[in-house]
């Protein structure tokens, strides 16, 4: 065979071996339409259709005067094209102190290179968003309208109303005990890209469903008054905290519950400390004092109401127990009941309850509220402490009567109080409004209740409680100074100052429930701290 | 007998000062219809795909006619040259687009794109060396098949001087890294050593040291693994997005296609549908029946180019014939390559499709390569003239 015929079968190979392989493209085709088609057809219909959820509204949080406490307000997310933006040291100033953002971190975040699209903010508020678009920043998106939750009344409300988390689901307060009804559920929506450019076809699949509103029976003018208060009796006594409950006895709901310290529930970037989520109003235990001594002279005068007739020699102004003192500021004498409360004598108490059935005592405590949770509340509380009765030592037992051996909470101790105000009837405390009424109950005869009223008048007019009067008003309350239990024992140095009191204004009956923590400077005891504090929150209240 | 006879104006432009004029028959219409078709039809396509990206205006069409027109300006050139021009010249375009090559990785003029170096600016274009590396080659092994005729049949080592000049740039090439353009080349070079007719057991053994080489370059390479993988399972494989979008658009075409400028995958879904996966869309769009006539004008157009191969060789004009064939299964392997990835016959590999493509290099690539192949028949025919 000669070259040229050799050449010729050559071209002959490789006219075949090319065609064949460009016979093989159609094949391919013809046979995927055959068999992968469908696969394609799924395919194409997913990576068509894109799911996004549709926002929806939490439910708003009003008081009772409709004054709104907790909102979903409408926020914007803002983000940086890389790709468009200037990289420019001015402007990335800029987005830092107006979002709030760490500078250098910034930097860094930009300086990688493999982000196309970097997130700054997802939850900027409307004037913001705003304020960052006439910047005019080349590079800056703004996308995706969803909510923010928004709490217009800032740190006075914030332990009493809580905060949603991420996900827009409550975590504590209100927002999380009434979370089922305030919730929202988000729509989705099918954005279906069109087959022409530009236009896209929205199909709503599932409509938003919005959270319901809830009003609450506070009153933003009080709490606001009450968390001044406290705010500045911390400051002046030098105090750790204070807590403070307001209730309008004729249909016991709370008007105001805060505590100081506190934060702001806006900018939880400044949360540093977690204790300060607490609601110590409802979930701080301590023992109560002598706040007590009433409602435990109520529990004596209930199985003998004689008692109130009889007089108790308290010298030398001490008594000991089992191997422990118990002492009085001072040798009073001898003291009738009324002045025993009056004086708030120990002495006196224990020599009262000494011959009594400490059953009795923590009978009443209980059906008074003492060791229970407060469910009608819906918020978080804590059932404090009742000591078992069959344990007692003879000590423990009188240690009861003053307020000693048992812990409660500020809610606790307030709704107590109540009971005795509302001439002995047990009726739960409320805080939400058109909430399902609790059963109320007899706890002590009208009678009982009406001779420990007296005794409280008398405790401010002639007693420790006189720096809670507030001029032409008669006021009724009792003051408590509770040493606290530290490191194994009760300390001289610290103590707690409380003070339950109640007065009418205008023929409405107002009970207020003041606990102040370890004030170190200007007094300690419940005398010199929460009374006053008491006389000018009824002060404030007037001029309203 | 007088010059310039019969020659108008439009003749002496495309054809210089020939004693012959150009006639109909000199031409090979079918191959000029066809090539002429491909080409409006891509500046169609291209806008069909392009408007989504450039929001609705027609840059990239706009952009895609400047680059025809400068094609158009190198083709004119080609095609006034003399073949004998090439042949000659053919080691100084090698050398040109070895030192191309390597400008790729100098900093300021190569440019680096995903991480790819295959660009270079000039002038305010970006330029593939590797695509007039593709018709370096041709003309060069064309060339010196004929030159070292004996000395490339019966000695190794005039057989390996073209094989060591094809392997240095198939290694400037795999450095960018471009697999593909590599085994096009290699492909390439090796049909037209086979035509020429080197030896085959020379032939067999840089076949088995390519098919290794490529073999070994797939497995020491994650991402092209990845592609391998994705190839084996498109629907069920997180690397095979690219293809599952191309497969989706080919099945929402069906038969008859959703119509010209209706495409769905278009709009996002599938990346470097105006380049790569542009076959993709036009089988969505103008269905599978249209594609089939596609993939025929091309299988047509690469047998015209064979057809003039021939042609040559009968007449004993073998640098023609071989610079013939050397276009023809160069077209082949683009359009192989490019449609075989697009309907999942290769794993993912871009590669453009001749003359429709969104692309300048390969624009130019094919446009000289084919107005070579008409200047081949045309010489063959008036040397046939001449003779007569």
């Amino acid at each position: 065979m000669n070259a040229s015929e050799n050449n010729k079968y050559r071209e002959l190979t490789l006219w075949i071996i090319i065609f064949s392989i460009l016979l093989a493209l159609p094949t391919k085709l013809v046979f995927f339409q055959k068999n992968d088609f469908s696969l394609g057809k799924e395919f194409s219909q997913k990576a068509s259709i894109r799911q996004s959820p549709i926002a929806s509204k939490r439910g708003v949080i009003f008081d009772r005067n409709n004054y709104v406490l907790a909102e979903d307000i409408p926020s914007y997310e803002i983000g940086i094209s890389l790709k468009d933006f200037s990289f420019d040291p001015l402007h990335i100033n800029l987005l830092s102190t107006n979002l709030d953002l760490d500078n250098d971190r910034l930097k860094k975040r930009l300086a990688r290179k493999k982000t196309k699209y970097l997130v700054l903010n997802q939850k900027v508020v409307k004037q913001k968003k705003e304020h960052i678009q006439s910047l005019e920043i080349p590079g800056i998106v703004i996308s995706n309208r969803t909510f923010k939750r928004n709490y217009p009344q800032g740190e006075i409300f914030s332990q009493l109303i809580g905060l949603t988390n991420y996900k827009n689901e409550g975590v504590n307060g209100i927002e999380f005990a009434l979370d089922e009804t305030l919730k929202a559920e988000d729509g989705y929506q099918e954005k279906i890209l069109s087959r022409k450019s530009g236009v896209i076809q929205n199909t709503i699949i599932k409509e938003p469903i919005n959270g319901s509103a809830v009003n609450l029976t506070v009153d933003s003018k009080i709490q606001f008054i009450l968390f001044d208060k406290l705010k500045k009796a911390v400051e002046f006594h030098n105090a750790e905290s204070a807590s403070g409950i307001i209730i309008d006895l004729d249909s016991n709901e709370i008007l105001a519950m805060t505590n100081f310290p506190s934060f702001d529930p806006n900018n939880r970037k400044k949360l540093k400390n977690m204790e300060l989520l607490k609601n110590n109003s409802a979930i701080e235990l301590f023992e109560p004092g002598s706040t007590v001594k009433p409602l435990a002279l109520s529990a004596l005068l209930k199985n003998n109401p004689e008692l109130i007739k009889s007089a108790v020699n308290t010298s030398p102004g001490w008594i000991e127990f089992e191997g422990y003192k118990t002492e009085d500021a001072r040798n009073y004498g001898t003291l009738s009941t009324e002045e025993i409360i009056a004086k708030s004598s120990n002495v006196g108490m224990v020599k009262l309850c000494s011959d009594f059935d400490p059953n009795q005592i923590l009978r009443t405590y209980y059906s008074l509220g003492f060791g229970k949770y407060m469910n009608e509340i819906f918020i978080s509380t804590r059932e404090g402490y009742l000591p078992e009765y069959k344990n007692l030592s003879l000590r423990e037992k009188v240690s009861l009567c003053y307020g000693y051996g048992l812990q409660t909470t500020l809610v606790q101790l307030t709704s107590a109080y109540s009971t005795i105000f509302s001439e002995g009837v047990y009726r739960p405390l409320k805080l939400i409004k058109n909430s399902s009424q609790f059963e109320e109950e007899r706890i002590l005869s009208k009678e009982n209740a009406k001779q420990i009223k007296k005794i409280l008048y008398n405790a401010i007019k002639n007693g420790t409680g006189f720096r809670a009067i507030v001029n032409d008003h008669d006021v009724f309350g009792k003051t408590g100074t509770a040493r606290i239990f530290k490191n194994q024992k009760y300390n001289d140095d610290l103590h707690n100052a409380l003070f339950i009191g109640m007065t009418k204004i205008e023929d409405k009956e107002y009970l207020l429930g003041l606990f102040v923590k370890n004030p170190k400077i200007n007094g300690e005891g419940g005398g010199d701290v929460a009374a006053p504090i008491f006389s000018e929150i009824i002060e404030t209240i007037q001029k309203l | 007998m007088p010059k310039f006879k019969n020659q108008s104006t439009l003749q002496r432009i495309f054809l210089g000062k020939h004693d012959r004029s150009l006639g109909f028959a000199d031409i090979d219409i079918p191959m000029l219809f066809i090539s002429t078709f491909l080409l409006f039809f891509g500046i169609v396509m291209v806008t069909s795909v392009s408007l989504p990206l450039t929001s609705g205006t027609l840059n990239m069409t706009l952009s895609h006619i400047q680059k025809i027109f400068i094609a158009f300006v190198f083709a004119l050139f080609a095609f006034r040259m003399p073949m004998s021009f090439w042949q000659k010249n053919s080691i100084y375009f090698l050398m040109f687009s070895l030192f191309l090559l390597i400008l790729v990785f100098v900093p300021f003029i190569g440019k680096e794109v995903n991480g790819a170096f295959r660009w270079i600016r000039v002038l305010g274009f970006s330029f593939q060396p590797s695509e007039l590396m593709k018709f370096s080659l041709i003309i060069y092994i064309s060339s010196y098949c004929i030159r070292k005729y004996d000395e490339f049949r019966e000695e190794w080592l005039g057989f390996f001087k073209p094989v060591f000049l094809i392997s240095l740039s198939i290694l400037l090439i795999l450095l960018e890294p471009d697999l593909g353009s590599s085994a096009v080349i290699f492909i390439v070079s090796f049909s037209i050593l086979f035509i020429a007719g080197a030896p085959l057991k020379h032939l067999i053994s840089i076949f088995i040291v390519g098919l290794f080489t490529f073999i070994g370059l797939i497995f020491t390479a994650s991402y092209r693994i990845k592609r391998i993988m994705g190839y084996l399972d498109p629907w069920n494989n997180e690397f095979a997005e690219q293809l599952r979008a191309s497969l989706s658009a080919i099945s929402n075409g069906q038969w008859f296609g959703v119509g010209i400028g209706n495409s769905q995958m278009k709009e996002g879904f599938l990346s470097d549908a105006q380049t790569d996966f542009i076959f993709a869309i036009i089988t969505e769009e103008l269905g599978i029946v249209f594609s089939l006539v596609l993939i025929l004008a091309f299988s047509y157009l690469v047998f015209r180019c064979f057809l003039i191969g021939r042609y040559a060789r009968q007449n004993d004009y073998i640098f023609g014939c071989l610079v013939s064939y050397g276009t023809g299964v160069l077209i082949a392997l683009h359009v192989f390559i490019n449609i075989g990835v697009s309907t999942g016959l290769l794993p993912t590999k871009g590669i453009t499709l001749p003359f429709i493509s969104f692309g300048g290099s390969n624009l130019m690539l094919m446009f000289v390569l084919i107005t070579l192949v008409q200047k081949i028949k045309i010489e063959v025919n008036f040397s046939n003239k001449v003779s007569v």
